[in-house]
């Protein structure tokens, strides 16, 4: 799932999946407006079959919490 | 007891310098989580960066200075809009979402607009006004957001402080709705003031509940997220309101006093239903007691009332209507402050609030540094810098409201020794009876809807006696003599001549503002 996560980013940002670690942050870091995020997390979405709860925006800083975040709707 | 202090001074010279700030202080923050798929979150440096990109878009699109509607449901995107085209030199009109193609073709051609933006789900609306309006130019919000978000290029030229901003629709209660327009100056006096003396803190969070085509929600709630960084949820519906508060917890709420009427049945409806209404009402007084010293016990002996409401809450800040005096001392011994404010589209738009370092109950508090208030033949009057110089292309309207240099707000109030304000309910709707008494309708409304079933109520006078029209909770009370028992235990209260003679049962709802008031005329 990591990967497939990495993945999207990464083509969403059109850089190399070997930039993007954990604990990078999504915004300071690697650059992502909200508009790229949205876009991230509507490929996780199909990509999982999962719907991420509202709350999520507000949980998200860096690559380790989009793994975490997707990881437990994927398990519930 | 620890006297509590206001915040400190701060000064914006125009809106554009509260979305400087939230950029230089919280660049990556995230502003405004909302529903929208496309677009959930504004950071504060994506704000910034709109803005002054929108400034280089307006002048080679030759729409510098322009006016420009805005529709759509409130979010990131809509706010987004708002504060690029107020920050490029462009003047937001912003309109009421739900209002009918008609009287949005009238805002638009009234208010000279001659571009709309649009949120996607308003297709059909920007399409019947691009119909009647062939000139108006429209582009949806997530075209030119992700216009904006291509281009490199940013511009900061001087804003005029005494440039029109803003032209707001007032969501009025009367027929004609009035265009005010707010100058630079006007918007950022009030900023200045009311994040001057609201309680905010970057801990907080809110959930904007009211529309953002509404002067109060905008220049509280949203510019205060700015201003401090915290989080800002938008509500979806009032029918969301309810899970909402649940959900995310908020700290703060701005609202309108129906909310706070709607979340006070809400809390009295769950306690009965858990066989604790008792228990709350005792817990209520022992809390009253407690608070004279400073001790507030209220997340001790309150915990499913928080509940309903969430744990976190711990403000209301509400304007928009009068408010009944007993609901802010409900929520004072919940352990929840009210403060009540008193606003008009006009003053862009907060006059007085009763701000938690100064305030005097049942008053709508101390006037506000931005402008200053006089009482004049009893009406509240009001000049200064945040005062509106006046409606849009409407000399009669002027005329009416603008004399002797001050605004005349067109409420009736006094003002105490201590500088307090009290309202005393609108002017156009005092009741003047055959024998020259005045009754406030506002008061015997405050009354109604104090009884549990009462869900809306209006008071007028026809043919001579005090009549009241109330819309109720068919479960509580079922028929006329139900409420006319009701009726007949408030009339005990007042004086003789404020009784209450004559009742319509209405079988729908009234027809409401934007705010949630009801439609007078």
């Amino acid at each position: 799932m990591e990967e497939q996560i990495r993945q999207i980013l990464a083509e969403t940002l059109d850089i190399d999946p070997e930039e993007i670690t954990p604990e990078k942050r999504l915004i300071a870091d690697l650059g992502l407006t909200s508009f790229d995020l949205a876009d991230v997390v509507l490929q996780a979405q199909e990509e999982f079959g999962v719907t991420l709860p509202s709350s999520f925006w507000g949980e998200i800083v860096t690559v380790a919490d989009v793994y975490r975040v997707v990881g437990e709707a994927v398990n519930q | 007891m620890k006297r509590i202090q206001p915040p400190e001074q701060v000064h914006y010279a125009n809106l554009r310098e509260v979305v400087l700030h939230a950029g230089a202080q919280f660049p990556e923050g995230k502003f405004f989580f909302s529903s929208d798929p496309a677009m959930p979150f504004v950071t504060g440096a994506e704000l910034k960066a709109f803005c002054g990109r929108f400034t280089v878009w307006a002048r080679e699109q030759k729409l510098t200075g322009a006016h420009i509607a805005i529709l759509g449901p409130n979010g990131a995107a809509w706010l987004s809009c708002y504060f690029a085209v107020l920050s490029g030199g462009c003047v937001a009109v912003p309109l009421h979402l739900g209002t009918k193609a008609e009287e949005l073709i009238n805002c638009v051609r009234r208010s000279d607009s001659s571009v709309l933006l649009y949120d996607q789900s308003c297709e059909a609306e920007a399409a019947a006004l691009k119909s009647a309006i062939p000139t108006l130019q429209t582009m949806e919000f997530h075209g030119l957001l992700k216009t904006l978000s291509e281009m490199t290029e940013e511009d900061w030229p001087k804003l005029d402080p005494d440039a029109p901003a803003a032209l707001y629709f007032t969501s009025g209660t009367t027929a004609q709705s009035r265009c005010v327009l707010l100058t630079h100056r006007n918007m950022g006096s009030h900023c200045s003031a009311a994040m001057s003396q609201l309680p905010l803190s970057p801990e907080d969070s809110g959930l904007s509940v009211l529309p953002p085509s509404h002067t109060f929600e905008i220049m509280t709630n949203i510019v205060g997220v700015l201003h401090c960084g915290g989080k800002m949820y938008i509500n979806e519906s009032l029918l969301t309101v309810k899970s909402n508060l649940k959900k995310y917890e908020p700290s703060i709420l701005v609202v309108v006093p129906l909310v706070l009427q709607t979340i006070h049945r809400e809390i009295l409806k769950t306690a009965k239903k858990a066989g604790k209404l008792e228990l709350l009402q005792k817990g209520l007084k022992i809390n009253r007691f407690f608070l004279r010293f400073g001790i507030d016990l209220s997340h001790r002996l309150f915990g499913d009332v928080y509940d309903v409401v969430g744990h976190n809450l711990r403000y209301f800040l509400c304007g928009g209507a009068a408010l009944d005096p007993e609901l802010v001392e409900f929520y004072r011994c919940l352990g929840i402050t009210v403060i009540q404010g008193y606003g008009i589209t006009e003053c862009s738009p907060i006059v007085a609030a009763n701000v938690p370092h100064a305030n005097r109950f049942g008053s709508i508090g101390r006037t506000f540094p931005c402008c200053e208030t006089k009482i004049i033949d009893g009406e509240i009057c009001v000049r200064g810098d945040s005062v509106s110089p006046g409606y849009y292309n409407d000399p009669e309207g002027n005329r009416e409201a603008y004399r002797d240099g001050w605004f005349h707000t067109g409420d009736l109030g006094r003002v105490d020794k201590d500088g307090y304000l009290w309202f005393l309910g609108r002017k156009k709707n005092l009741i003047v009876l055959s024998n020259g008494e005045n009754v406030s309708p506002e008061m015997l409304e405050e009354k109604l809807y104090r009884v549990e079933g009462v869900q809306d109520a209006l008071v007028y006078e026809k043919n001579g006696k005090i009549t009241a029209e109330v819309y109720t909770d068919r479960a509580i009370l079922p028929d006329r003599d139900a409420v006319y028992r009701e009726i007949d235990k408030i009339n005990q209260t007042l004086k003789p001549h404020e009784h209450i003679g004559a009742l319509v049962l209405r079988s729908e709802p009234f027809e409401k503002t934007a705010t949630q008031k009801i439609k007078r005329y």
